[in-house]
């Protein structure tokens, strides 16, 4: 009960009319920027941060999580009505929803969306409530060996899961990795790899790197590889769901969430793969599945809601033990340590109210979404209609306003092209971006908790294989890299047998 | 995809292993003092290096051969055109240059200019209006609004 107690008592801090005020401003600006191309919850959270510095946590983390869970929303009408997903967790309900659109249907498919991610969203929100105070008692438990291997765990599922192979995610986290590098040694106060530039010595900042790499990447490649421009499917019909709809909904609704949750919570790279299997899944068990393909109203509800159980996962592993596991939780990472806060167990215990006003303020949060989304889709539709030319101009002016006023540095800017020549490549050839920002945050994090660890030791490396947690942490992360090759070779063997039989 | 991409892939990989050199070089000038703790602050680095250096190399192969898992570019074209990549990178070099000596607005509006016409903006009076109209009302917004500290310039000084 002391959960529900801590819970009421988040209500009491998040429905003060100041943090209502933030929690609406959040949602808004989150169900904007998803909506449109280009800019998503990361690169808003980044952009935000300086503008925020005088304000209090909580009310900056309330708005912050509304501009996260507000992207998934927004992610789901661009997808729908564009076919151009404003999100990477939403590319699975471009697929159905966009032809659904084309079929006279968008009313429906935009409604599921909405209703989807509202019951998804609030039923992985409680279980956020109750799932992080139990993570935060056994990550109180973990010792700095342990901690390493959780990082390493993480490293090596977020560089295999997302993008279009294991190396080039490892080459991107490495990437982030070496980046992370640059600065002063908190430990023996020395000097590494700053060149001698003055500008080097307390690091590259994750917020210049990430909107580096999201805002002037993202232009440099929307310009010189532009591709067909897309266009907007007008809204026709009812946006009311029938009777069938609904019946049809409502268990894709409850699926995508038991998927989306779990992979969100695992160290496992965020909502990409559980939209991935909850198309899968809803195709399979659908009544009629000839009809996915042609616009579907499974393949909607059920990745919809996937990615945003995911979503609110995303913040168990965040907030108890420090580890972000997706690219915008890198960026809530890196705003927690502006504020001199460091995620994890003993979070829970030192900033209660923070925590607990967070987590109420989601419930509330998802509230505003369904009213913003559902009667107001006309007007995010509107969104899209801005200029590309003036939608990129804008953005970059506010990324190069975000860079500089972090700390009023020309070099900064200097930084944030270079990076953003770096995010453009990456763009280009299909190299994952976000293992790099995970990286860049959370690999001096994992060097300070293994050398901590090996002095605990006395820098016998074998701390990492006697500690219990540690040891299976690192034997799961060994597994996620041999794994899936040993299994393919193994199972392209059995394939070739099978067939050396059937030609004699 | 053609061979131009293969080509590229190859370079991109062979970075890869450069800028795991250059970290080795780097870590190389990292004193390592002898001290009570036995992990000094080269070792994480030495690891990192040869990461790069390891997975640039499995990359190099790959992609020379053909085997990398094919590229799915997006709904990007298959070329690049460098004359916008220019114009976006020129937008961006001259607010670096500009932002401290003429002031953010001046600054803002040469690179929103820059950029929309590097996307196709064609009534270009249209978009320098625009360009000026954002930006100055970006700076009293942020300046006086929110009271960031954004360059003033000459123009705006003491205002």
């Amino acid at each position: 009960m002391a959960t529900l107690d801590a819970l009421l008592h988040g209500f009491s801090i998040a429905l003060t009319l100041h943090n209502l005020w933030w929690a609406l401003l959040g949602v808004t600006l989150g169900t904007a920027v998803g909506v449109l191309p280009g800019i998503g919850p990361a690169l808003t959270v980044s952009l935000l941060l300086p503008v925020t510095f005088g304000l209090e946590p909580t009310s900056a983390f309330i708005m912050f999580a509304g501009i996260y869970y507000g992207g998934m929303y927004g992610g789901s009408t661009a997808s729908i009505l564009l076919n151009t997903p404003g999100e990477s967790a939403s590319i699975i309900t471009a697929l159905e929803g966009n032809l659904m659109a084309r079929n006279g249907r968008a009313g429906p498919a935009l409604a599921t969306a909405a209703i989807g991610s509202f019951v998804a969203g609030t039923l992985a929100t409680v279980l956020l409530t109750f799932l992080a105070p139990l993570v935060a008692d056994l990550g109180l438990r973990f010792g700095p060996a342990d901690y390493f291997g959780l990082m390493v765990l993480s490293f090596t599922t977020v560089s295999a899961v997302l993008g279009r192979s294991l190396a080039w995610g490892l080459a991107s986290l490495l990437f982030g990795m070496a980046l992370g590098l640059v600065g002063i040694d908190v430990q023996t106060g020395q000097e590494r790899f700053t060149l001698g530039l003055p500008a080097l010595l307390d690091g590259i900042d994750v917020i210049v790197v990430v909107i580096g790499l999201f805002a002037v990447g993202e232009t440099l490649y929307v310009a010189s590889c532009p591709g067909d421009p897309a266009s907007v499917v007008p809204m026709r019909g009812s946006l009311w769901m029938s009777r069938r709809d609904w019946a049809r909904s409502w268990k894709p609704w409850l699926r995508g969430t038991a998927l989306g949750f779990p992979f969100g919570a695992m160290p496992a790279g965020g909502g990409e793969i559980p939209t991935f299997l909850s198309y899968a899944i809803e195709k399979r068990l659908a009544a009629k599945p000839d009809e996915f393909g042609k616009g579907a109203i499974e393949g909607v509800a059920g990745p919809e809601a996937a990615n945003n159980a995911a979503a609110a996962g995303v913040l168990v592993p965040l907030l108890t033990l420090g580890l972000p596991t997706s690219a915008t939780a890198a960026v809530m990472l890196a705003a927690f340590q502006q504020y001199g806060l460091q995620p994890g167990p003993l979070l829970f215990e030192n900033s209660g109210d923070l925590v607990w006003g967070l987590i109420a303020s989601l419930y509330i949060g998802n509230v505003m979404l369904l009213a913003l989304n559902l009667p107001l889709v006309g007007l995010w539709v509107r969104l899209l209609s801005i200029p590309r030319p003036y939608l990129y101009g804008g953005i970059l002016t506010f990324a190069t306003l975000g860079t500089y006023t972090l700390n009023n540095s020309v070099a900064d800017l200097v930084t944030l092209y270079l990076v953003g020549v770096v995010g453009f490549l990456m763009r280009r050839f299909d190299i994952p971006v976000a293992p790099a920002v995970i990286g860049l945050i959370l690999g001096p994090m994992a060097e300070q908790q293994m050398r901590r660890a090996l002095s605990i030791s006395e820098g016998h490396f074998s701390i990492f294989v006697t500690e219990p947690i540690a040891a299976t942490l690192f034997a799961v992360a060994a597994l996620v890299l041999v794994g899936p090759p040993v299994w393919r070779r193994l199972h392209s063997g059995q394939v070739a047998r099978a067939k050396s039989r059937q030609t004699p | 995809m053609g061979n131009r991409f293969l080509r590229g892939e190859v370079l991109i990989a062979a970075g890869i292993v450069a800028l795991g050199v250059a970290l080795a070089v780097g870590t190389l000038a990292i004193p390592v003092s002898g001290g009570y703790e036995r992990i000094g602050p080269a070792a994480y680095p030495w690891a990192i290096a040869l990461s790069l250096v390891i997975i640039g190399a499995i990359l190099v192969r790959e992609a020379a051969r053909g085997t990398a898992p094919a590229i799915s570019a997006g709904p990007g074209s298959d070329r690049t055109a460098l004359r916008p990549f220019g114009f976006v990178s020129l937008g961006l070099i001259l607010d670096l240059l500009l932002i401290e000596r003429a002031g953010f607005v001046i600054a803002s509006a040469t690179l929103f200019f820059c950029t929309a016409r590097a996307l196709g903006a064609r009534h270009w009076i249209v978009t320098a209006a625009i360009a000026v109209a954002l930006s100055i009302s970006v700076y009293f917004a942020f300046s006086s609004g929110l009271n960031l500290d954004l360059p003033a310039g000459p123009w705006l000084e003491g205002r």
